[in-house]
């Protein structure tokens, strides 16, 4: 090959084409090796360049399409999750954290296990609900009715949400009408709303919230609370019926006041966080807001808890013509828990296909168990996620999803998988007393590369690990020939994802976005649309990665990672 | 580059305007990035970001799905971009830039005065492969040439611009 011919092959093996080239060559030949030098600095000038400036034109697009609304914003002409997929993705943002007022913290003591066991005490709620949003300026009023454990009816604006049994339907503001039939209860593709009833998913294996103290809300007492979106997303998104309504960032910050007897959320006010990250967000988005602004707010007024009478006409809803998702109320032969947390009974059990399924609830608290004795996937049945917690139970083994949420075990021919909206401790304590004594996966299944902290320390001493004091609980690890993967859960939604492999560069970045950084005191790499820092330490490549976790806290985390002993 | 969501996209196609606001917001700032670098004025990468929106608004029903969205939505501005500079050409009575040689740095030490010196062809292709991260198959799509020619110009654009950052930094500035 000639030199011209080994540069052009240098280029194409730059944009991932295969190595055609002799790389020994670059060792004797000073202008193709600079070629090669030069063309990677390239790729990091062009790539690194930071955007700033990106005008939005949304407001003139939408301005200038046939029909379209004169007053610069859309219409919402439907209602259907499709505005509302544009807002995942989360990225990242520092926390900005204004003042508040000095509170002693005793009001929000204990409160992530009052929340979960108040579950229990919630058969019934009305309430009127009010929601105001910012840039968009949109203010919603409707109503709220709830009667446990499933049935639900939320009508907000012009857009109705109302589920119960084994159907709901979705009506847009437009008039769209999305139903269907045949859903298993506490599906998780359900659009139940029930963390607005009571936010447990936010508050499960939760530490202490920040307290803002003690208010009298609606003639109710109440106590204050501040969190991440990210922790109560479930009840954020319960906000935005079909994604009608604005999105908020990860990192923005919720003042949450919660009923003090019964734990329902009765105001709420989102702020937007700060950093140049959560900006590019709001930019992206033209959303027109400064750190500290209320962005949403929500309101619930003339709450009555548990009246049996105002929920007297709430039921399933009509959904002639809706798509049947397959679930038939039967009797099933789902093995049954010999030990139920207290006070749960049987709700509801039936089939789908191949699985059978059974329910349990006392008040808003749910639990399932789904089993299914013809399971041909290649990993957990129960879609625990990548990365699982090897247990022991009983006499055998079972398997914990990152956050405690589900416990799947895998028998002598049969498959179940136990999850609900109770502590993690109960979730085991359920599944084994189910009597299935649980064995490995077997080879080639996706979690056979399951391993424990202690694993991890053994293959791979002084590996850097969270401090316990930084993130509470030890992480899922998923440790192969190359990498080792660490998912350190949080409450709600918020999640860190820590991995490592054996490899002294940086690898040319796959976000056209990226930007250098300082991490842990040298040079690192930030990818905003991947939300994850990269860097070289100890020879091996480190990535630090979240969907929901800000980049100050995560260049604050990444910081912090210690090796383990 | 995320795809969107096939469903937001069928939402968007059937009229939902949220929807569409929200593919918008969600992929102006690259198309406006991608387009600056291509036609050199923000100003008018502004307006041409919002021509394109506009006609992916109008083509969108058609949008048949053989390509990436972000492959054909990149394939629309380069080529509202590209009927800019030939309108501008056409008034100016001007071709387009057309560099022979690498710019010496005191012509402007910024990378956009680099970009500037190469020929259209081998700038998008360039800014699709670096700036945009796609594959040489999808620039192919976007550019509407073989994936070969995809490569040549890459690798010629790069050889300019290679030689530009040397000749900077032979000045000191780097």
């Amino acid at each position: 090959m000639t030199c011209d011919e080994i540069r052009a092959a240098i280029s194409a093996a730059l944009d991932g084409e295969p190595d055609t080239f002799d790389a020994d060559h670059l060792a004797v030949c000073s202008e193709c090796a600079r070629f090669e030098r030069e063309a990677r600095r390239l790729r990091s000038v062009l790539r690194f360049e930071l955007l700033a400036g990106a005008p939005d034109v949304s407001d003139r697009v939408v301005a200038e399409l046939p029909d379209a609304p004169r007053d610069g914003h859309s219409r919402g002409r439907r209602l259907l999750p499709a505005a509302a997929a544009f807002a995942v993705g989360l990225v990242a943002g520092a926390a900005f954290v204004w003042p508040i007022a000095p509170d002693d913290g005793i009001a929000a003591a204990g409160l992530p296990s009052r929340v979960v066991a108040a579950q229990r005490e919630v058969a019934s709620l009305v309430a009127s609900i009010t929601v105001t949003e910012r840039s968009p300026a949109r203010h919603r009023i409707g109503t709220l009715r709830y009667r446990a454990p499933d049935t639900l009816e939320l009508r907000l604006g012009d857009a109705a949400l109302v589920a119960g049994g084994d159907r709901w339907l979705l009506r847009g503001a437009d008039g769209t009408v999305v139903a269907r039939s045949g859903v298993e209860p506490f599906d998780a593709g359900d659009p139940l709303p029930l963390d607005l009833v009571l936010p447990a998913a936010g508050f499960i294996g939760a530490d202490e919230p920040v307290s803002l103290g003690r208010d009298v809300i609606d003639g109710r007492e109440a106590l204050g609370v501040r969190v991440p979106a990210a922790q109560v997303g479930a009840l954020l998104s319960g906000l935005r019926p079909g994604g009608e309504g604005r999105d908020v960032h990860a990192t923005d910050l919720v003042d949450l006041w919660l009923d003090d007897q019964y734990l329902v959320p009765l105001r709420l006010a989102v702020r937007a966080a700060d950093g140049p990250d959560r900006a590019r967000w709001a930019a992206a988005r033209g959303h027109a807001e400064r750190p500290g602004d209320v962005i949403v707010e929500m309101r619930l007024d003339g709450v009555v808890i548990n009246d049996a009478r105002t929920v007297d006409d709430l039921g399933p809803p009509a959904v002639d013509g809706a798509i049947d998702y397959g679930f038939r109320p039967s009797p099933s032969a789902v093995p049954i828990p010999a030990w139920l947390p207290r006070g749960m009974t049987a709700h509801m059990t039936g089939t789908l296909g191949d699985v059978a399924v059974g329910t349990w609830t006392d008040g808003r608290a749910w639990l399932k168990v789904r089993a299914t004795t013809s399971w041909t996937g290649k990993r957990l049945f129960g879609g625990l996620g990548s990365v699982v917690r090897e247990l022991v139970l009983g006499d055998g083994i079972a398997y914990a999803a990152e956050d405690g949420g589900a416990v799947a075990i895998h028998g002598d021919g049969i498959d179940v998988v136990v999850s609900g909206s109770v502590a993690p401790a109960d979730l085991l304590r359920v599944a084994s007393s189910l009597g299935i004594e649980g064995r490995s996966v077997p080879l080639g299944w996706a979690e056979r590369y399951t391993a424990s902290i202690g694993d991890l320390a053994q293959a791979l001493p002084g590996h850097l690990v969270l401090p316990g004091e930084r993130w509470p609980g030890e992480p899922a690890v998923r440790l192969d020939e190359r990498t080792a993967v660490l998912v350190y859960a949080g409450p709600g939604d918020r999640a860190v994802v820590l991995a490592s492999r054996a490899d002294r560069t940086l690898s040319p970045p796959f976000d056209p976005d990226a930007t250098g950084v300082v991490v842990r005191g040298g040079v690192g790499r930030w990818s905003p649309s991947r939300g994850e820092l990269e860097w070289v330490e100890r020879g091996r490549l480190w990535t630090l990665r979240s969907a929901t976790v800000g980049l100050a806290e995560l260049v604050d985390l990444a910081g912090a990672l210690e090796p383990r002993p | 580059m995320e795809e969107p969501d096939p469903a937001a996209l069928r939402a968007a196609a059937g009229g939902d305007v949220a929807a569409f606001t929200a593919l918008v917001r969600s992929y102006q700032a690259a198309v406006w990035r991608f387009v600056r670098h291509l036609v050199g004025d923000a100003a008018l990468a502004e307006d041409l970001t919002q021509e394109t929106f506009l006609r992916v608004h109008r083509g969108l029903a058609g949008f048949d799905g053989r390509s990436r969205f972000t492959t054909w939505l990149f394939r629309v501005a380069r080529n509202t971009a590209i009927d800019e500079l030939r309108a501008r050409e056409r008034r100016d009575r001007l071709s387009l830039p057309e560099a022979t040689t690498a710019p010496s740095p005191e012509h402007g030490h910024e990378l956009r005065a680099a970009l500037d010196s190469l020929p259209v062809d081998l700038r998008e292709a360039i800014l699709a492969v670096e700036v945009l991260g796609v594959s040489y198959a999808d620039a192919a799509v976007m550019l509407d040439i073989p994936a070969g020619t995809v490569k040549s110009r890459v690798h010629r654009a790069r050889e300019r611009l290679v030689r530009w950052l040397d000749a900077e930094e032979a000045a000191g500035d780097l």
